[in-house]
């Protein structure tokens, strides 16, 4: 995992997590838009305009801070099957403030039954009045919990898995 | 279909495709028809947290009973054993931080609660080791976490066992050093002393042991000693021998001093099941002591030869149930010499 951030605050957070399941099995998983977009723990709800994700779907992404909740906007930039997707995370301020990021999954195989899952948020950091230090520890607090949280979940899953293949 | 429908075979995701087949494994599924798909998530959570849980706790008291067998109570029945329990914990239980603590603590008290059961531990030995290995366990836990962690991205393919193997092997030497090293511990002795606001005269007359004691015994003797049925016998000269009748086995001492107002000791010739896993009850006596013309100290002494080590933290666990026996019996004495003749 790395967590960067430019001297005019370009941010750039990457992780990989190498998987035991397939590229089509991970596709399965994460493609449930609503449950993996929201692993960010700021994520209460998000809403997608037209119910189905897909490229181009505006979204409402209701934030939660300390019991505050604040609207944001966003967009599915990004929607291919099997392979990934992207979406943006915007204030409804404007594009130039408050955060603006995109947040993406993108899978690639490596073998039968394994594969390499990206995710990245890359945006720009707006408080610049924060030390730089402290904007990559909180950075590097949240985006870790959120890769976390990924990673459990898709074990959850490969232990499901083998559970079914055991039984059977 | 309104939320994440999963496939009922594979769990993929369903939600937006059309109807058809589920791209994973080919089963057919249809939106508009609820019984071919599951909005329910995989959850099987209970495979990250049970086989481990069981591991320790079934695992933990053979380990316990073995080593007890193997090395008697030394540092690897008292600090290595519950430490392996936490480690197995750790490393085998893929929870978050508090349950990890709850499943160390329920896994003490079941390998606890079978070692009671298998009457290898009395009530209070129990409950004191329990509070011993509380501190083992948690810090095994802690690193048996880390090690998982560490050992999580690994391409070691015998890491689901090995360093499991590997504990157990470690703490099973360690008990095998211990027996091959164990040197009986030395004789100890507990000596509580009261002032009697009676004449010597008096306290010596008043003299009695712990079943003799009228009055109730507080909560530590109640629940860590079998209960007194009735004594046999006398302590008037010495040779004279006394047996008492427990609840549970008996104790017979034999009269070595017996010194009119000044000292009264004896030998315990025979100890059956009272508390003979932790102590070999050895000596005891009771001296008395003129301060005035109404006050007269006793000092009552018990000795014994420990069982159990290591011995720092056996020993405050031992003075303190001794202390509380004696304070019973001195305070029955002291009812019985200030009572109205």
């Amino acid at each position: 995992m790395s967590v960067r951030i430019t001297a005019h605050g370009g941010v750039n957070c990457r992780a990989t997590l190498d998987l035991n399941l397939s590229a089509t099995q991970v596709w399965g998983q994460i493609r449930d838009f609503q449950r993996y977009a929201q692993q960010d723990f700021f994520h209460a709800d998000i809403k997608i305009d037209g119910g189905i994700p897909r490229a181009g779907a505006t979204l409402t992404l209701s934030h939660r801070y300390a019991g505050i909740r604040i609207e944001r906007a966003g967009r599915i930039l990004v929607w291919r099957e099997g392979l990934g997707y992207s979406f943006s995370d915007l204030s409804m301020r404007g594009p130039s403030t408050g955060f603006p990021h995109v947040f993406s999954y993108r899978i690639a195989s490596t073998g039968e039954n394994s594969c390499r899952l990206h995710i990245s948020v890359r945006g720009r950091w707006t408080a610049e009045w924060t030390p730089s230090w402290a904007a990559k520890l909180w950075l590097a607090w949240v985006f870790g919990h959120i890769v976390r949280s990924v990673d459990n979940r898709l074990m959850v899953y490969e232990a499901w898995q083998n559970s079914v293949h055991d039984s059977h | 279909m309104t939320e994440a429908g999963r496939c009922l075979d594979c769990g993929y995701v369903l939600f937006g495709l059309p109807a058809g087949r589920c791209p994973e494994c080919g089963r057919g599924f249809d939106p508009d028809l609820p019984h071919t798909y599951s909005t329910k998530p995989p959850f099987v959570r209970w495979r990250f947290w049970l086989p481990g849980f069981l591991l320790a706790a079934g695992g933990g008291a053979i380990l316990y009973i073995a080593l007890i067998l193997l090395s008697g109570w030394g540092a690897a029945v008292t600090v290595a054993a519950p430490f392996a329990i936490g480690a197995a914990i750790g490393y085998r239980c893929r929870v978050r931080t508090f349950v990890l603590v709850l499943l160390s603590i329920a896994a003490t008290c079941i390998v606890i609660l079978t070692l009671f059961t298998l009457s290898f531990v009395g009530i209070f030995c129990g409950l004191v080791l329990m509070g011993v290995a509380l501190g083992p366990v948690l810090i095994g836990a802690a690193i048996g976490a880390f090690l998982r962690m560490g050992l999580k991205r690994s391409q070691f393919d015998q890491r689901w066992y090995l360093p499991m193997l590997i504990l157990v092997v470690c703490v099973g030497t360690l008990g095998l050093v211990e027996r091959l090293t164990h040197r009986p511990h030395a004789i100890e002795s507990v000596v509580t002393s009261v002032n009697i606001p009676a004449p010597v005269g008096k306290a010596w007359n008043a003299v009695m042991f712990y079943e003799e004691v009228r009055h109730r015994p507080p909560w530590l003797l109640r629940l860590g000693l079998p209960k007194p049925l009735y004594t046999h016998g006398s302590t008037r000269r010495i040779g004279d021998i006394k047996t008492c009748v427990y609840s549970k086995g008996h104790l017979t001492k034999r009269v070595t001093e017996y010194s009119l107002d000044h000292r009264l000791a004896f030998d315990v010739i025979e100890q059956d099941r009272i508390e003979n896993h932790s102590v070999r009850l050895t000596q005891g006596s009771f001296d008395f002591t003129s301060i005035g013309p109404e006050q007269t100290r006793v000092d009552l002494t018990t000795s014994y030869e420990p069982k159990l080590g290591p011995r720092w933290i056996w020993r405050p666990a031992e003075e303190l149930a001794i202390h509380s026996m004696h304070r019973h019996i001195l305070e029955g004495m002291r009812q019985k010499a200030t009572a109205a003749p």
